[in-house]
């Protein structure tokens, strides 16, 4: 970047902005699909005015608006754990894989689908229809635990063994994952792949149920680390010489990401990029101090995770493309053009 | 809040030790309101250790640090930053944050009105009013450190009761227009403001010219403690640094040390960052 003044937009206009972009790709998700929705049939039905029987209601209220809550909670909760990862790491290239959140999700998951059969058939039994998203989230938890009390001694954390030891315990995670789909036949393999590239396609109020709470609760708890992880860009300890208390501060970056990612994960399987691509577009827009930059990355996760579920429905229709897979094909080459756009900086 | 109207910042006895390696050898340092203490020592000599001691950021093994008469143990955090700010050696700015924005992270949360204006008149005190609105990592070295300092003052500025300033270096990249910019500010923050405040400084000429009090260390001890006349000693300056010089007393009061170089070693002028402690160099090694 240049040295001359930085220039930003004014917040309220990447705020309004990310609104308007919201409400369209919203709008958008409600009407577009095999059975198309006008937006003035749209309202009615949301206001009520419509009937509540037939199958405009049916689609809308049991198809379609669970599936657009999910995927802007998704992207939201996705977007706002990658600001706060990359603020405690203090590199904008961290990720909730980082910590383990992905490799621990995926490794019990393809758990469940491989061995749910038998020797896992007690978990399945008894989780029933949960057994999924329940053990993704309990892989990402003890993961992200075990790369937590690998990286802490005598009541100190270090960042940056966190951040190998998440590493490490990813590679392990990997390969464990890579025996089962070994040992998978091939119905089981074709759904951890699908698993693998992350689908919004069976969303229903259920995972809203399940999931839902607690990505609304780490979206809702992160504004109040904006401050200390403002203070964490220059570091631990100038952090703690501003009055800030740099253990709790970690602790509580990492369990609300590993909350937040870990639910996400758990229902929608995994989903790269946007933890990536949303904060750092945005830093550039409305600058690094997190009281903006939080609430701004939970409407642009949102909206871009809906915009690309749209794309991923329509591109191949009547088939979809898995949301991860859509992801991947548009975030990878837009960061390449960023990062070469951005090069001088 | 009450506070004791003795010293600012108190050391007795600090002993602080990294694995085996004795860092700190019971330190006592007194600071009162208003004086500006100029900490000295060769590389290696303990005295980031003994800053890192008294902002807290490590626990000494024996020995208590007090702060306006309270043991740092016993402070709140929020309240301590009210009171006693913190300038490390180098801080890295790892975000796109402007200048502007790395001054409001030292101000404290609960003031609201007028932080702007606070802002900018610490920035143009320091010389980088100009630079508030540029990205911090787009600026020099030298420039980053004085919106690093106006980061720093803006903690304390504006808090009733004691206010410690504890600094590492804070002009190690400043030219010497500069520097003597900072130590004028310094000066009379102490003088008319009551600060009280501990710098590290490399620069003896510059302690000497502005600081009420030399500090000096050596292998993790106090070995001098006074007035610059007093502490700018050839005799404690061969020691120390293994420096030799000639210290003149200037018309304005002050000492001035002039390093001698025709035939001597010398430490100060041929190689300031040196790692090694007080060192006794063999003539043979200097005959070129």
């Amino acid at each position: 970047m240049a040295t001359d003044v930085v220039r930003r937009a004014p917040p309220a206009y990447v705020y309004a902005g990310l609104g308007a972009l919201l409400v369209a790709v919203s709008l958008l998700s409600l009407g577009s699909g095999a059975y198309p929705l006008s937006v003035e049939h749209i309202v009615r039905l949301l206001s009520g005015q419509a009937g509540a029987d037939g199958a405009a209601h049916m689609v809308l209220f049991e198809v379609r608006l669970p599936r657009l809550l999910l995927g802007f909670l998704t992207g939201a909760v996705l977007a706002v754990s990658g600001v706060v990862l990359q603020g405690l790491f203090r590199n904008p290239l961290a990720d909730p894989v980082l910590i383990g959140v992905s490799g621990g999700a995926a490794m019990a998951a393809v758990a469940v689908i491989v061995l749910g059969g038998s020797w896992l058939a007690g978990w399945s039994l008894l989780a029933g229809r949960w057994a999924l998203p329940l053990a993704a989230f309990l892989g990402a938890a003890s993961t992200t635990f075990l790369a937590w009390r690998i990286a802490s001694r005598g009541g100190q954390v270090s960042v940056a063994t966190l951040l190998l030891a998440g590493i490490a315990i990813n590679a392990i995670a990997g390969a464990l994952t890579g025996l089962m789909v070994f040992h998978a036949d091939d119905s089981e393999l074709r759904s951890l792949t699908f698993w693998n590239m992350g689908s919004l396609g069976q969303a229903s109020w259920d995972d809203l149920k399940i999931a839902g709470p607690w990505m609304v609760l780490a979206l809702v708890l992160a504004p109040f680390l904006a401050r200390p992880l403002d203070a964490f860009a220059m570091g631990e300890s100038v952090a703690g010489h501003l009055g800030f208390s740099v253990d709790w501060v970690k602790r509580a970056a990492v369990v609300l990401a590993a909350l937040g990612a870990g639910a996400a994960v758990a229902v929608t399987g995994l989903i790269g990029f946007v933890g990536l691509v949303v904060p750092h577009l945005l830093r550039q827009m409305i600058g690094a101090g997190h009281r903006l930059l939080l609430p701004a990355s939970a409407l642009g996760g949102g909206a871009l995770l809906v915009g690309a579920d749209c794309l991923a429905r329509v591109i191949v229709a009547p088939a979809e493309l898995p949301i991860g897979l859509m992801m991947a094909l548009l975030g990878g080459p837009f960061f390449l053009v960023l990062l070469i756009r951005m090069r001088g900086y | 809040m009450a506070f004791d109207s003795g010293a600012v910042l108190d050391v007795s006895d600090v002993s602080f030790r990294v694995g085996r390696q004795a860092v700190l050898t019971q330190v006592s340092l007194r600071v009162e309101r208003g004086e500006f203490v100029a900490l000295l020592g060769p590389n290696g000599a303990g005295k980031s250790s003994l800053l890192r001691v008294v902002s807290g950021e490590c626990r000494p093994e024996s020995g208590q640090v007090r702060i306006a008469g309270r043991a740092l143990a016993s402070w709140r955090r929020r309240d301590l930053a009210r009171h006693r700010a913190v300038m490390p050696q180098k801080v890295d700015v790892s975000f796109p944050f402007t200048a502007r924005e790395v001054v409001a992270l030292g101000c404290p949360a609960d003031r609201v009105t007028g932080r702007q204006a606070l802002i900018d008149s610490l920035l143009s005190r320091l010389g980088v009013a100009d630079l508030a609105d540029r990205l911090i990592g787009s600026l020099s070295g030298g420039e980053q450190q004085r919106v690093q300092l106006a980061r720093v003052l803006a903690q304390v500025c504006d808090s009733d009761g004691p206010r410690l300033l504890l600094l590492d270096e804070c002009t190690s990249a400043l030219d010497p227009a500069q520097q003597q910019l900072v130590f004028s500010l310094l000066r009379e923050l102490a003088s008319v403001e009551g600060y009280a405040i501990v710098a590290v400084v490399h620069d003896l000429n510059l302690a000497a010219a502005h600081a009420d009090r030399l500090v000096m260390m050596c292998k993790g001890r106090v070995v001098a403690d006074g007035p610059p006349l007093m502490v700018l000693a050839p005799d404690l300056l061969r020691q120390v640094y293994g420096l030799n010089s000639r210290v003149e007393r200037l018309p304005e009061g002050y000492p001035v040390v002039v390093p001698l170089v025709g035939g001597h070693y010398s430490q100060e002028m041929a190689e300031p960052v040196s790692s090694q402690r007080c060192p006794r160099i063999p003539q043979t090694a200097l005959s070129r």
